[in-house]
């Protein structure tokens, strides 16, 4: 059974861990730390695919999830050292903080991928990650819907005003 | 939308779907995880920790000691190292902080970029310590000396890792020039808010209090990192990629444009300090715009050097506005609150 298990990670592993490292390290911007979520996110889905806890139906959406939330843990604990932590320590604020689009310059990028990348970051909060996922990643509503813990229906309304706002964005639209 | 611009966006999308993981970083990762029990939480090695050998090979006793101190700090007072996190000059704990918990965190940093920005934050942090205090009436000389030799400590570190640019494991360009900006933009500004903090509104007419140590610290740091990185500009080749220009100069230009949104936003109710501050913050922002105009001169003569280095002080000078303005005004929410 074991062998079994680790064959089908490993084929997991093989098509996703790219994706997965990349979404994480476009929002981390940091190839360490992408590289420690990366691992952290595989290594639970390698738990859980012996626990058996849970049926594991979808595995990208399952990765995505996981490393979705990593990223908001990585950030907030880079978010202990800062202001915030001296001048409202008590009140324990966490804030989901954007990435700095500039250093997407560091991911070896092309030209057209570097210009969509910060256009991407210049979105809405709300569409900038469904317009990844769908986009760039080629996820559907309802994994999207998953990963960010919104219905599958809010997940397409927000792909679609976020495509729009990309288009007008890039200035792609006329 | 014609096919060729859809043409340009799934161009676009191909390229970001390029950014992968290389064949030794993905095998590296998926050695760690199969060699780990699946039935167990314990952690696995970190994807970093072959450097981790190297490394040890080369500690010193005194590292050694840091952790072993470390170690017996986290099993004798684990909650006494949590608590020390947001302690400042003065508390029983801050020696903790800054003696033992700082040092071994930077031992375990890998990589100079991540070192490099480690260091920038503490020196950050140490101006915030200085802010924290000040605003309390609580930074006398004694506190005020030590937070400044912490923070020439921190700089001379965030130095020596800049230095080492070129060399193998150093800073890459592009990094360097984030960090650097940053660094300067960060000390500028705190530099600023310290000379500002705890000033009543009836003085406000008058020029900020006199420049305290650590503040001129902060500024004689940004002037000195500045230029030693003007140094090593000159030493590159020359940036002939318009489109890095140009998405430079568009981040910068949003950079300013964000401040501006937040000073109309905070201006309609507005006591003297917070005008002062509001009136600061916006020549900070005229001179990062002033030096994006010249950007553009500098272009047209083909003197590509010093069009680069225009927009990174373009850069500093709006990151210095926003830090500036968003500090500036909270210390100002919390003295109001207190009063």
């Amino acid at each position: 059974m074991e062998t079994g298990i680790t064959n089908k990670f490993e084929k997991i592993y093989g098509e996703e861990s790219d994706a997965i490292f990349r979404f994480c390290l476009i929002r981390v911007s940091s190839r360490e730390q992408a590289l420690d979520i990366t691992q952290e996110t595989f290594l639970r889905l390698w738990r859980s695919l012996f626990e058996k806890k849970e049926e594991i139906r979808n595995s990208r959406a399952f990765l995505f999830t996981v490393a979705h939330r990593l990223i908001i843990d990585w950030y907030r604990k880079k978010k202990s050292i800062s202001l915030e932590s001296i001048m409202h320590k008590e009140e324990g604020e966490t804030e989901y903080e954007p990435v700095d689009e500039k250093t997407s310059d560091g991911f070896g990028l092309e030209a057209e991928g570097r210009y969509l990348l910060d256009k991407i970051g210049e979105l809405s909060p709300t569409s900038r990650h469904p317009v990844y996922l769908r986009f760039v990643e080629g996820l559907s509503p309802e994994e999207i819907g998953k990963i960010l813990g919104i219905s599958a229906n809010a997940a397409s309304v927000r792909v679609n005003r976020g495509l729009s706002e990309l288009r007008k964005k890039t200035g792609y639209n006329n | 939308m014609s096919n060729f611009e859809e043409e340009k966006l799934n161009r676009g999308a191909r390229e970001i779907r390029e950014i992968r993981m290389t064949a030794e970083e993905k095998e590296r990762v998926l050695k760690n995880i199969l060699s780990s029990s699946p039935m167990s939480p314990l952690p696995v090695r970190s994807p970093y920790a072959d450097y981790f050998h190297t490394l040890l090979s080369g500690f010193s006793k005194k590292h050694f000691a840091y952790v072993a101190v470390f170690c017996l700090a986290v099993v004798l007072g684990g909650g006494a190292v949590f608590a020390s996190q947001g302690s400042l000059p003065g508390n029983i704990l801050y020696s903790l902080k800054v003696g033992v918990i700082e040092p071994v965190h930077s031992v375990f940093i890998f990589s100079p970029e991540t070192r490099a920005r480690y260091q920038s934050n503490l020196a950050t942090l140490r101006l915030i310590e200085a802010e924290a205090l000040k605003s309390e009436n609580r930074l006398d000389i004694i506190k005020e000396k030590k937070l400044a030799a912490l923070l020439e400590k921190h700089v001379e570190n965030f130095s020596k890792i800049m230095e080492n640019h070129g060399r193998e494991e150093s800073v890459s360009e592009n990094a360097s020039d984030d960090i650097v900006i940053n660094f300067q933009a960060e000390m500028n500004a705190h530099a600023r808010v310290l000379d500002f903090i705890g000033q009543g509104e009836e003085r406000i007419e008058s020029e900020p209090t006199a420049n305290i140590k650590i503040s001129k610290t902060a500024r004689d740091s940004a002037t000195k990192v500045r230029d030693a990185f003007k140094n090593n500009m000159e030493q590159r080749e020359a940036e002939e990629t318009p489109h890095k220009y140009e998405n430079r100069k568009n981040a910068v230009q949003s950079i300013i444009d964000s401040t501006a949104i937040d000073i109309n936003r905070v201006s309609a109710d507005s006591s003297p300090v917070k005008q002062k501050i509001i009136e600061d913050t916006n020549e900070t922002l005229n001179q990062a715009r002033e030096f994006l105009r010249e950007v553009d001169e500098e272009n047209e003569e083909e003197d590509f050097h010093d069009a680069y280095l225009k927009l990174l002080d373009s850069e500093s000078s709006a990151r210095e506005a926003g830090i500036f303005l968003e500090t500036g005004l909270k210390w100002r929410e919390k003295n109001n609150k207190e009063e």
